[in-house]
């Protein structure tokens, strides 16, 4: 089979994938969650606020006052809090200089204060859009929701006809397995390019690194994909595979968070040495949900705006601690799921 | 071997088909004709013995683009219109899209389906997916043509039409295998009878020597010769 051949089978698969997806409901269901995000975006305003730097000048991270409240310098004995909000004019005769800004949501329903610039209101909202909603609920739902997709496709009443013909099966798995990555691909473009532009418009904030979570939320959902497509070719079955890829996802967690806790908690050193290394091997070897958290978290420049989680920090404080290596073993452990996966298919009797 | 299960489904089966033949492969259920069938598709992978499909081992896929099958029953992707399945099929088959362009819409026609090529199939009755069923099997104009159970949800105008395909393939110089468990469906199509029970080979010749046949004791109708086959 040449090139051009397998290119057109490729388009054919794609195209089939997302006519699936119409077909069942499943792309009008993630339009209407991008949707409703889009609309958030556009309720979305900023008031207020105070460029705390000028263009070119570093950004530094700096710490909100506890419990929002600040200590007027007079009178040092009397301390008298209050919050920073309420009286901003007491604050100004007391020589500090208060920001009242205010970023307001659901068309003013909820309103906001902003005491630091309205890119920082912007970038908290794309880290939300993007680590939360897309990176954890909408990677649930798509997996949940393309769970199917696979096993449809392999059912012997209609995969009989398919697998009678000289296309080796392999790439007729591989085929449909990049069909539904397209097809999420799609989505999340449209995901990541509508929402920035609804916040664009409504904040003037055009930040191009928000665009980072397309690729990176890609490859999350090829590697957890990759094991629904083993349990689709092993159970031919959809409960199976969105039960598997569920509790898949939270092993993934589990290991990732274990992981990390017995390199730094300080009860660490008490653990056999075999159970540690349980632990890195595990790291290793199964998809890395916490470091894809904090390669996303980086990529999106949120570190200048906003304080590290503490699980991020102790990740990246690791001494093995790479993003490129930990990318590159959660990609070769998709690969040999995949391998897997079609090998069983091509020996698999129907 | 199915998911650690052995199965012995087929024992010291020996058949072949000729170019221009009709051969009909009969027997009661679970008589084995599915899985030789799937064994010949490649579908299945045999534990044993020697398996050659249009003169070349089964290992070498390449001589399916060579075949066209009609499964019994299909179950094709509702959403996908009956164009859209053929150009699938045909580009699975590894047919030229230039060729598809034609070949796609003078099927459709020869199915009386043109009306409906664009139509999602699962607006389609059971004999239409039938007819799309045997439409996609001619879509590489194939030199073995394998129908498993084809007359099943068939009108009579449709197995009017299937029987003209069968003869077409016939004069065209073509082998067809037809699967059938009645022996009354395809009496009249094939030139030769290979009857399967409990995975043996119990009679592989002509209609006429079947009639003939001293084991069938002369009997008069088809129906009695072939049930006194499967009691042998």
């Amino acid at each position: 089979m040449n090139v051009r051949c397998n290119l057109g089978f490729l388009k054919h698969l794609i195209q089939d994938t997302f006519r699936q997806a119409l077909a069942s409901g499943i792309c009008w269901m993630m339009l209407v969650v991008t949707a409703v995000c889009v609309v958030f975006c556009l309720s979305v305003d900023v008031s207020g606020d105070v460029a705390l730097h000028s263009d070119g000048e570093p950004v530094f991270f700096l710490p909100s006052p506890p419990d929002h409240s600040f200590v007027p310098s007079a009178g040092a004995s009397q301390q008298v809090r209050l919050p920073l909000e309420t009286d901003p004019a007491l604050a100004r005769r007391e020589g500090v200089e208060t920001i009242s800004g205010r970023m307001t949501l659901a068309f003013g329903a909820v309103s906001i204060p902003v005491s630091r610039e309205r890119s920082d209101a912007v970038h908290f909202l794309q880290l939300i859009l993007a680590s939360g909603i897309a990176g954890t609920c909408g990677l649930l739902l798509t997996l949940v929701w393309t769970a199917g997709f696979v096993p449809t496709f392999l059912d012997p009443s209609a995969a009989s006809v398919l697998l009678a013909k000289p296309i080796p099966r392999w790439q007729l798995l591989l085929g449909k397995y990049f069909g539904v990555l397209a097809f999420v691909g799609f989505q999340l473009v449209v995901f990541v390019a509508l929402t920035w532009l609804a916040l664009g418009v409504r904040t003037k904030v055009w930040d191009v690194a928000y665009w980072w979570s397309v690729p990176l939320l890609l490859i999350q959902f090829a590697i957890f994909y990759s094991f629904s497509v083993l349990l689709a070719v092993v159970t031919r079955s959809t409960v199976a595979c969105v039960f598997g890829c569920i509790l898949f996802w939270l092993l993934a967690w589990g290991i990732n968070y274990g992981s990390v806790m017995a390199r730094h908690m300080p009860q660490s050193q008490y653990l056999p040495a075999s159970t540690v290394a349980l632990a890195q091997a595990s790291y290793w070897i199964t998809p890395k949900p916490i470091d894809a958290g904090l390669i996303l978290f980086n990529a999106l420049n949120a570190k200048e705006h906003f304080e590290k989680p503490s699980v991020y920090k102790l990740v990246e404080s690791g001494p093995t601690f790479s993003p490129q290596l930990s990318i590159l073993s959660s990609l070769v452990m998709t690969g040999a799921l995949l391998a897997l996966s079609t090998h069983e298919f091509r020996t698999a009797d129907y | 071997m199915r998911r650690g299960r052995m199965i012995q489904a087929l024992r010291g089966v020996s058949l072949g088909i000729e170019p221009g033949e009709v051969l009909a492969l009969l027997g009661p259920n679970r008589a084995g004709k599915t899985t030789l069938l799937k064994i010949l598709l490649g579908l299945c992978h045999p534990s044993g013995g020697r398996v050659f499909r249009l003169g070349r081992p089964i290992s070498q896929r390449s001589t399916l683009a060579r075949v066209g099958y009609m499964h019994e029953n299909q179950a094709f992707p509702r959403y996908l219109t009956a164009a859209a399945l053929l150009g699938f099929c045909g580009q699975l088959s590894l047919v030229p899209a230039s060729v598809l362009g034609a070949r796609v819409p003078a099927l459709l026609e020869k199915m009386g389906l043109t009306d409906r090529a664009h139509e999602p199939i699962a607006r389609f009755s059971k004999g239409m997916v039938q007819r799309l069923a045997l439409a996609q099997a001619l879509i590489a104009e194939p030199d073995l043509l394998v129908l498993d159970e084809p007359m099943e949800g068939l009108d009579l105008g449709a197995r009017r039409l299937l029987q003209e395909i069968i003869d077409e393939q016939r004069h065209a110089g073509k082998s067809v295998l037809v699967v059938s468990h009645a022996l009354g469906e395809v009496a009249q199509v094939c030139d030769r009878l290979a009857v399967l029970v409990e995975g043996r080979l119990a009679y592989l010749g002509s209609l006429s020597s079947l009639l003939r046949d001293p084991d069938t004791g002369g009997v008069r109708t088809l129906e009695a010769a072939l049930g006194k086959v499967y009691r042998s």
